[in-house]
């Protein structure tokens, strides 16, 4: 199903595929109306597989539907369309939060590296998703120490604001992909590879504030995607949708 | 001459009156008189002894005019006048003994040495030349006054010269119906500004006139001199401060000059002045960081340059009080904005700023960020004084005016017209005109005005620019805070969207856009102060954009030096539960000044049932508490007569309890700092020639009185006031009648001589 999941990734991508968003979104002027964008980050990969980048997956649907709950259910002036940037793209100084998946596989050219640590030392905050077990981890935390080699990630303790921002958060779940999130009620697994525990680490900057938000081992995006579908347990993309408007406001606030 | 003739100075025939002492047999002798005078005359004219007509005519007149010359002379004429009575009349005179007697600009000489060579009490000209029937009291005075016993007395280092305290202190030292007169000799430089109307009233009416001598230069040829300094007193540590110094030059025309500005001996700003022709006067804007916790005594001075007539004038100090304490500012966002993020991140670090953020997040929810306690807050947006009330700044982002209850709206302009709060109104899709702010309390307290009607945004993009009056404010510092700010031209533009062209009268403009799409430059950040506190309008959404552009490089400051002095400017006037003030600015050791204090209770009413009491820390490091007393004419206000001893900084803290409640404030007084003579030093005639005027007195220039000190002694004697009687004075044996006489009589023989008629 995993592959599955990629394909239609790789096929959405293909098909939405289109110039960075701050060219989508037309003049400058008419972004500035707007407060918040969901930004996806594109970034270089390893190409292993043959479906287009990772960065596309779930995209753009599970954006669009994180956009529609957002909007319902908090008073975020949010662009209602997706918003994706490379990290080595000027434009992505202009976008404060951005989102970013399936780092397992991530392979930062050396002006994306110089991109995302620019943007996140002038202060933009990246939320991570959707990436499992420990290869993924060592490959994204390898990754990272070229971005930010002073730091590590550590656990984000639940009495952290990000956790109550907006919602109440009081334990981590973990969020299956569509498929197995179809197969638990038929007592099926939630986990994927050997990422058996869902962590929230994060990377703090010298005030304690979080610069990257990782979620690790579970899949925040699918959740979002397929809340619509009903096979897929509510309480997942409650959950996925509770943690992910925390992350915003918390975006917004810190 | 006039003496010998009339016997009496021409002034007593000014001031007096001639009058006629006949008696009934005069008038009878007359009488006869005329009756032998007409048959005389009808004899010359029938006489026919070869005289002509001409020769009886000027014969006839000749012997009338001696007839008549000796019949007014048998009226007794008498000159009535009202003049003062030997022995018992006192002229005071009092002497300027301020420092700036000092000054060498009385012909090459001092205006102490002119005093001692005209009025020395034993060998003065002018006291020399006073009739003997007056007796000169001598007083000196500077900012009190004291009786002369000799000319040692005079030290000429009073460094404040309080001329209407003198004039009480020579009406209190000598018995008014004994004072004939008053003079006074001074520069003119009085430096305390004790209101001398009240005093010459008195004078005037006692008919005592006080006769004014000048002594120096109107003008000095060449000095600088450092005239005045305006800053703030009281800045959060780490402000931007800008000081407008005022430099007044005499003779250094088109020369560049340097102020210097230091505290505790450290540089910390220098400004290079040219010095235009013809421009006397010039204010000079200096910046810089109060980054030294604390009271500061700073000092402005300019180099003393070759020639200066003065040096002691080119330095100026100041106080200087550097808080550390963190004042709390609420920041209410009606909606999660970046802005609010990149804002606390701002001033995060600032030990003297605490922003406490309420996000209206959904209808209804509310996230509280850097709250004291849980119940802070928690009902959304406060709705007591008390609550809101505990700020000293209130920031509204992005809300709409419907969002509050008219209480509410009232209770923000209270927060700014009543606590003397800081309002920082930011823009937003929700706020201003687009918030439906028009015609609500709030726009009342906004620099700028408000359609009372939605108007569409204008969604500008605009490069920012500090206006004129912006550049010299603390908000314009960038680069001058913080060399690694980029400077304005570099600065990515930001979003404008309300359309804000106009500010109020007495609003100052600081910041304006200018965009592509704009026609004329608007609005982006404007202030006015509003009752007892300030209000601004920041007309821009994204603020942020400077911190976070790709064209901003990481280490630039300019965004958290923008906040901060913003945020600092805000709140660095917001009074505490007590404000204190100082009646004297520059007050001297053992001058008594008067320290008020006014209180407030949590609601910033008036509170006038207090336990008010002042702690005094004296330059000595002693410590004073002091009881201070309602003055129940004014709600809230207690006062008390201070009296410094000491030169230096005395720190004041004003306690005020009411119930639970303890409210404090705090100032500084520096006793000492600054000799006021020095610095009003040139010779100031205008209120000397009006002292003269009011009271009927004389006003003399210095070098009148060297060419004719005879002319200040009469015309002292010549005073009505004092002991005085009216008196008559016989002019019948004036020698001017004798010589009349004998020229008619003499005349009239020698005319009968030449023409033969003897």
């Amino acid at each position: 199903m995993r592959i599955l999941e990629i394909l239609a990734a790789g096929a959405v991508a293909a098909l939405l595929w289109a110039p960075p968003a701050a060219a989508q979104n037309g003049e400058d002027g008419e972004d500035a109306a707007y407060e918040f964008f969901f930004t996806r980050g594109i970034y270089s990969d390893t190409g292993d597989d043959d479906w287009g980048g990772r960065w596309a997956v779930d995209y753009p649907k599970a954006d669009l539907q994180f956009l529609v709950a957002l909007k319902r259910l908090s008073t975020v002036h949010a662009f209602e369309s997706d918003n994706a940037l490379e990290l080595d793209s000027a434009e992505l100084r202009k976008y404060p939060f951005l989102y970013i998946l399936e780092v397992g596989s991530m392979k930062l050219s050396d002006t994306e590296i110089t991109g995302l640590r620019d943007y996140l030392q002038a202060g933009g905050f990246m939320v991570v998703d959707d990436f499992w077990g420990t290869w993924a981890w060592e490959n994204f935390v390898a990754q990272m120490k070229q971005v930010l080699p002073d730091r590590d990630m550590v656990d984000v303790p639940m009495e952290h604001p990000v956790f109550h921002a907006f919602y109440d958060v009081t334990e981590i779940l973990q969020v299956p992909n569509v498929y197995q999130g179809s197969m638990v009620a038929a007592g099926g697994p939630t986990h994927e590879y050997d990422g058996y525990v869902p962590r929230v680490r994060g990377i703090f900057d010298d005030d304690g504030r979080l610069m990257v938000l990782v979620n690790w081992n579970t899949d925040l995006g699918d959740a979002w995607e397929w809340a619509d579908d009903p096979n897929y347990p509510l309480k997942f993309s409650t959950f996925a949708f509770e943690i992910g408007i925390n992350f915003v406001i918390y975006g917004m606030s810190y | 001459m006039w003496e010998f003739l009339f016997k009496y100075p021409a002034g007593m025939f000014a001031r007096g009156t001639i009058t006629l002492f006949g008696s009934g047999w005069l008038y009878l002798a007359i009488v006869l008189a005329t009756t032998v005078a007409i048959p005389t005359l009808l004899y010359y004219r029938r006489a026919t002894t070869g005289m002509g007509v001409a020769e009886r005519g000027v014969l006839s007149l000749t012997r009338t005019a001696a007839v008549a010359l000796l019949v007014l002379t048998l009226f007794q004429p008498l000159l009535t006048v009202t003049n003062a009575v030997s022995q018992r009349t006192i002229v005071g005179v009092l002497l300027d003994d301020s420092i700036s007697m000092g000054i060498a600009d009385q012909d090459g000489s001092s205006r102490a040495q002119f005093m001692a060579d005209a009025f020395h009490p034993q060998r003065g000209s002018v006291t020399k030349a006073l009739p003997r029937h007056l007796e000169p009291r001598f007083f000196k005075f500077a900012s009190g006054t004291t009786a002369l016993t000799g000319a040692s007395d005079m030290t000429f280092t009073g460094p404040r010269t309080d001329l209407g305290q003198a004039l009480d202190g020579v009406r209190g030292a000598i018995d008014p119906q004994s004072l004939a007169a008053l003079i006074v000799v001074s520069d003119g430089a009085v430096t305390q500004a004790t209101a001398l109307g009240e005093k010459l009233s008195a004078y005037r009416a006692a008919d005592v006139p006080i006769t004014t001598v000048a002594v120096g230069q109107a003008s000095f040829a060449t000095d600088i001199e450092v005239g005045g300094i305006s800053m703030p007193r009281r800045v959060l540590k780490d402000s931007s401060i800008v000081a407008d110094v005022l430099i007044r030059q005499r003779g250094f025309d088109n020369q560049r000059i340097k102020l210097l500005v230091e505290d505790g001996g450290e540089l910390i700003a220098s400004e290079e002045v040219d010095l235009s022709a013809n421009q006397r006067e010039r204010t000079v804007t200096t910046r810089f960081t109060a980054s030294q916790p604390g009271v500061r005594r700073l000092r402005f001075h300019v180099l003393p340059a070759e020639g200066e007539m003065l040096a002691e004038n080119n330095a100026r100090e100041t106080i200087l009080d550097v808080a550390t304490d963190r004042q709390r500012i609420l920041y209410f966002e009606g909606e999660p904005r970046f802005e609010l993020k990149f804002l606390r991140r701002a001033v995060a670090k600032d030990e003297n700023l605490r922003v406490v953020s309420l996000v209206r997040t959904a209808e209804n929810k509310y996230y509280r960020i850097g709250i004291d306690d849980p119940e802070e807050l928690a009902e959304g947006f406060p709705k007591s004084a008390d609550a809101l009330f505990a700020y000293s700044g209130l920031i509204l982002g992005s809300v709409e005016a419907s969002h509050f209850s008219a209480d509410q709206l009232t209770l923000i302009a209270d927060f700014v017209s009543r606590r003397g709060g800081g309002l920082l109104v930011l823009g937003g899709r929700r706020a201003l005109t687009q918030g439906g702010y028009g015609g609500t309390p709030v726009a009342d307290l906004l620099p700028v005005v408000l359609n009372n009607k939605r108007i569409d945004p204008i969604l500008a993009q605009v490069s920012v620019r500090p206006t004129a009056v912006g550049y010299a404010h603390p908000i314009g510092q960038l680069a001058t805070t913080d060399p690694a700010s980029l400077s304005w031209e570099k600065l990515p533009q930001l979003t404008v969207l309300h359309p804000l062209y106009n500010t109020k009268p007495g609003a100052s403009t600081l910041l304006e856009g200018l965009g592509a799409d704009l026609d004329k430059p608007v609005t982006v950040l404007a202030e006015q102060r509003f009752g007892r506190g300030r209000a601004l309008v920041l007309n821009a959404q994204n603020t942020w954009t400077w911190q976070m552009h790709q064209d901003v490089p990481l280490a630039d400051q300019t965004h958290e030096v923008l906040w901060r002095q913003l945020l600092r400017w805000l709140v660095h006037s917001a009074p505490d539960g007590v404000t204190v003030h100082a009646a004297t600015e520059h007050p001297l050791a053992n001058e008594a000044v008067e320290i008020t204090a006014e209180v407030f209770d949590a609601s910033f009413h008036p509170q006038n049932n207090a336990a008010v009491q002042l702690i005094v820390h004296t330059p000595i490091g002693d410590r004073l508490e002091l009881p201070m007393t309602w003055d129940t004419t004014k709600n809230g206000v207690y006062r008390l007569q201070l009296t410094p001893e000491h030169n230096g900084v005395y720190e004041m803290t004003v306690e005020a309890r009411s119930d639970k409640r303890l409210a404090s404030g705090k100032m500084q007084l520096a006793v000492g700092m600054i000799t006021p003579d020095y610095f009003a030093g040139e010779m100031r005639d205008g209120m000397l020639r009006q002292i003269a005027q009011e009271t009927g007195g004389r006003f003399y220039h210095a070098d009148e009185v060297n060419a004719h000190p005879d002319d200040v002694a009469d015309g002292l004697a010549l005073s009505e006031s004092g002991v005085s009687v009216e008196q008559r004075l016989p002019l019948w044996d004036m020698p001017v009648v004798f010589l009349l006489l004998i020229a008619l009589l003499g005349f009239e023989w020698l005319y009968r001589r030449w023409r033969g008629l003897v």
